[in-house]
């Protein structure tokens, strides 16, 4: 049986019995075939001895349960690791930062506590699923929408806790920004409600975000300082109608006034949907449009001639494949807009964008759909689920191999640095992390590469760093994602999140006054959690007993 | 009965060479586990798969390469009340979701071939069996048909045999049309 690091056989056997004594035997896990389920399937180390793997799970059903495991892991010195539902893929899944660590499963915990409709939000356990939380609005028939990630199988909970996004509306997109209230377990087993939640029999807790006083909600996001047992969201009223369009750009130098004007009509309200950057003479496909982009095998169609023009492109700028471009009538850059509300009010705000993208010479705009809502289910298909508000798992519909990919990955380490909302910044980004990774021999920054705009006021690139059965291959990875991570840090780009492999990389490189932020994080955790008992190392925050300790 | 040359490797090699075939077309005894069989229906080998799990009384569920309805509504409820096991040939994405979506209930993948098209037109068939069923899947998978072997295998897999999961690669030398769109396809048993 393995046994977590600093903890005696004799001592640990005392704590699996006292979490058998508050769970019940069957949901404590030791056994090797068990513990498998808790390894990243993504694993970079994967059968590697560096992988991080746990020694231990359990899996409780209660606030109150989470409390006495807390308490137990806090008498027996139990390293504890916490997920939701362990989706986190490319992100580190289910494994923990500290290896050797008993995984705190909550997937177990799946109530979901409350769909307010006539307010708009919702209060969630841990192990309810983006799944769970759509089927119960639609058989209960509420109007309301939630926002989800792409694939849809993780936890609502989990992915806001991790600052993920969505597809909807910016104010539901940024899944931690949407949150109002939570419930946490302290290292002491003590249970805090933030915000309104903190005055007994509050009926603000998920109307009123920051109570009075400090918000501390945010140190509880992509920490180890509490477990997060409950959380309200807001949710978006059904809206009645949806438009998306696309505006085309047939110049290089559109690129910059394309997302100045984006910007202005993103802040200003006018468009509050996902936009979509895509560049279709450079065969790159918008985000959210991928599926169709597979489906439809566009990327198949590119002619000979076209593919040619590609290998002449320098930092995004080819003269030649523009003029082509040109002739064959394919845009260099393209953004698609999406709307959600009355259709007389959508219409008005996609005319009112087309008017401000016209100053654009030779920009064109096409209404690619227009439909009131709820569409008909059979219609799901035809557009991004997750822009309506849908989970989905079509994304594994598209096959490991193709033309496109034809070594498929054992998975994929996300690279997603956050860059700042200009063309400018998008060029600049492209050729500083296209010339590294040529040199570190990286498969990423081909041709041109555009970012996401999950977050309104910044631009963040999410790139798949593939995981191979390579091992060398796989270290050539590792260490080559670490030296782009310090580099973008060098130009001021720091990642929104990461594996655990790469947490210290990626905190080292917010080293404004001699790495404060980091020395605060230890202070709280110090504070918080003196055992250091939760999620050691997550996030490189690290208990001070493990400090300086190659963990 | 037409001779082939299959060639098998792996840390315990059966064969090595030019083999006879051998006649194991036969089914063998389905574990009872196995409840139900799925099959990705855009692929020619899957449907062939889908009548192997028909000729055992299995119910099959076929899906256009989107899982999410069928998962929605069967697989989920399925897992829950941990119902048995399931086999399936399906894209390695769609295994990759299905085996995470199997984790919420604590199943597991306990056996996989995938069926790797290589650039000559022939086919690598990656097996990952547990001790208890290795050596009568790499015999079964050099008979005249490693897919329905494949199938064959998967279904007896589902048994709770644990052990170390070994690793062989039968070379199946026929040039095939491929499997569509070269894609590569798995056939698997995921249980608890």
């Amino acid at each position: 049986m393995r046994t977590p690091p600093g903890v005696s056989p004799s001592d640990y056997s005392k704590a699996l019995a006292a979490f058998a004594a508050v769970v019940g035997p069957e949901w404590v896990f030791t056994s090797e075939d068990d513990l498998d389920l808790y390894r990243d399937a993504f694993s970079p180390f994967m059968n590697e001895p560096e992988e991080r793997i746990a020694s231990g799970a359990v899996a409780p059903t209660t606030t109150e349960q989470v409390q006495e495991i807390v308490r137990i892991a806090n008498r027996f010195k139990i390293p504890l690791y916490t997920i939701s539902t362990g989706k986190n893929l490319g992100y580190g899944g289910s494994a923990p930062a500290y290896s050797g660590s008993v995984v705190l499963d909550l997937k177990r915990m799946n109530k979901i506590i409350e769909v307010n409709e006539a307010n708009a939000y919702c209060v969630v356990e841990p192990g309810v699923s983006y799944f769970d939380l759509y089927n119960y609005i639609q058989e209960k028939k509420l109007k309301v929408w939630i926002d989800v990630p792409d694939p849809g199988w993780g936890s609502v909970i989990g992915n806001a806790m991790d600052r993920g996004g969505g597809y909807t509306q910016a104010n539901y997109r940024n899944h931690f920004d949407s949150h109002c209230g939570m419930e946490v377990v302290l290292p002491s087993g003590e249970v805090l409600r933030t915000g309104m939640g903190a005055i007994p029999n509050a009926e603000t807790w998920q109307q009123y975000k920051t109570g009075c006083g400090p918000w501390i909600d945010g140190i509880f996001s992509q920490s180890n300082y509490g477990v997060v047992t409950k959380m309200g969201f807001w949710l978006m009223p059904e809206p009645e109608a949806y438009l998306r369009g696309t505006i085309s750009c047939m110049h290089f130098e559109d690129l910059g006034p394309l997302v100045e004007t984006l910007n202005y009509l993103e802040n200003v309200r006018i468009t509050g949907g996902f936009p979509d950057l895509g560049a279709p003479l450079l065969g790159y496909g918008p985000v959210g449009q991928l599926q169709l982009f597979f489906e439809s095998g566009t990327h198949l169609a590119l002619p000979p001639e076209h593919m040619e023009l590609l290998a002449t492109v320098k930092d995004g700028r080819s003269p030649a494949l523009e003029a082509y471009g040109r002739q064959h009538d394919i845009p260099y850059w393209q953004v698609w807009l999406s709307f959600h509300g009355p259709m007389e009010v959508i219409e008005a705000q996609w005319q009112a964008s087309v008017r401000h993208f016209a100053k654009i010479k030779g920009s064109r705009a096409k209404v690619v759909d227009k439909t009131l809502l709820p569409i008909n289910p059979a219609d799901a298909d035809k557009f991004h689920e997750p822009e309506l508000g849908i989970p989905a798992l079509r994304a594994f519909s598209i096959g490991a191999r193709s033309p496109y990919n034809p070594t498929p990955s054992k998975g994929h380490m996300w690279f997603s640095p956050i860059i700042p909302r200009t063309g400018e910044a998008i060029i600049e980004a492209n050729k500083v992390f296209s010339a590294a990774a040529r040199e570190l021999g990286m498969p990423l920054f081909r041709t041109f590469t555009l970012p996401a705009c999950f977050w309104e006021r910044a631009f963040v690139f999410i790139l798949a760093t593939p995981v191979t059965t390579d091992p060398a291959t796989n270290k050539k990875y590792r260490e080559g994602f670490k030296k782009l991570i310090a580099i973008g840090g060098e130009h001021g780009w720091g990642e929104y999140r990461t594996a655990p492999v790469f947490q210290e990389s990626v905190m080292n490189v917010y080293s404004f006054n001699n790495h404060v932020l980091h020395r605060f994080h230890e202070t709280l955790k110090d504070a918080i959690d003196p055992n250091g008992i939760l999620s050691a190392g997550r996030y490189n925050i690290w208990p001070n007993h493990l400090r300086g300790k190659d963990a | 009965m037409n001779r082939r040359q299959f060639v098998i490797t792996g840390s315990t090699a059966l064969v090595a060479g030019l083999v006879a075939p051998l006649n194991y077309a036969e089914p063998l005894d389905a574990s009872p586990m196995v409840k139900a069989a799925l099959f990705d229906t855009r692929y020619a080998e899957a449907q062939r798969f889908a009548l192997t799990a028909r000729s055992y009384d299995l119910p099959t569920h076929g899906f256009d390469g989107d899982i999410t309805a069928l998962w929605a509504r069967e697989l989920k409820p399925f897992w829950a009340a941990r119902g048995g096991a399931l086999v399936g040939m399906t894209t390695l994405s769609t295994l990759c979701c299905l085996e995470e979506m199997a984790r919420d209930h604590w199943h597991r993948v306990v056996a996989r071939i995938e069926h790797r098209p290589l650039a000559d037109g022939t086919t690598a068939h990656h097996l990952q069996i547990r001790d208890a069923r290795y050596d009568d899947a790499c015999t079964r998978m050099a008979s005249t048909d490693p897919w329905t072997a494949a199938a064959h295998t998967m279904l007896a897999c589902a048994a709770p045999s644990r052990g170390t999961v070994r690793h062989a690669i039968v070379a199946d030398p026929r040039r095939t049309s491929g499997v569509q769109s070269q894609q590569i396809l798995v056939t698997w048993t995921i249980a608890a």
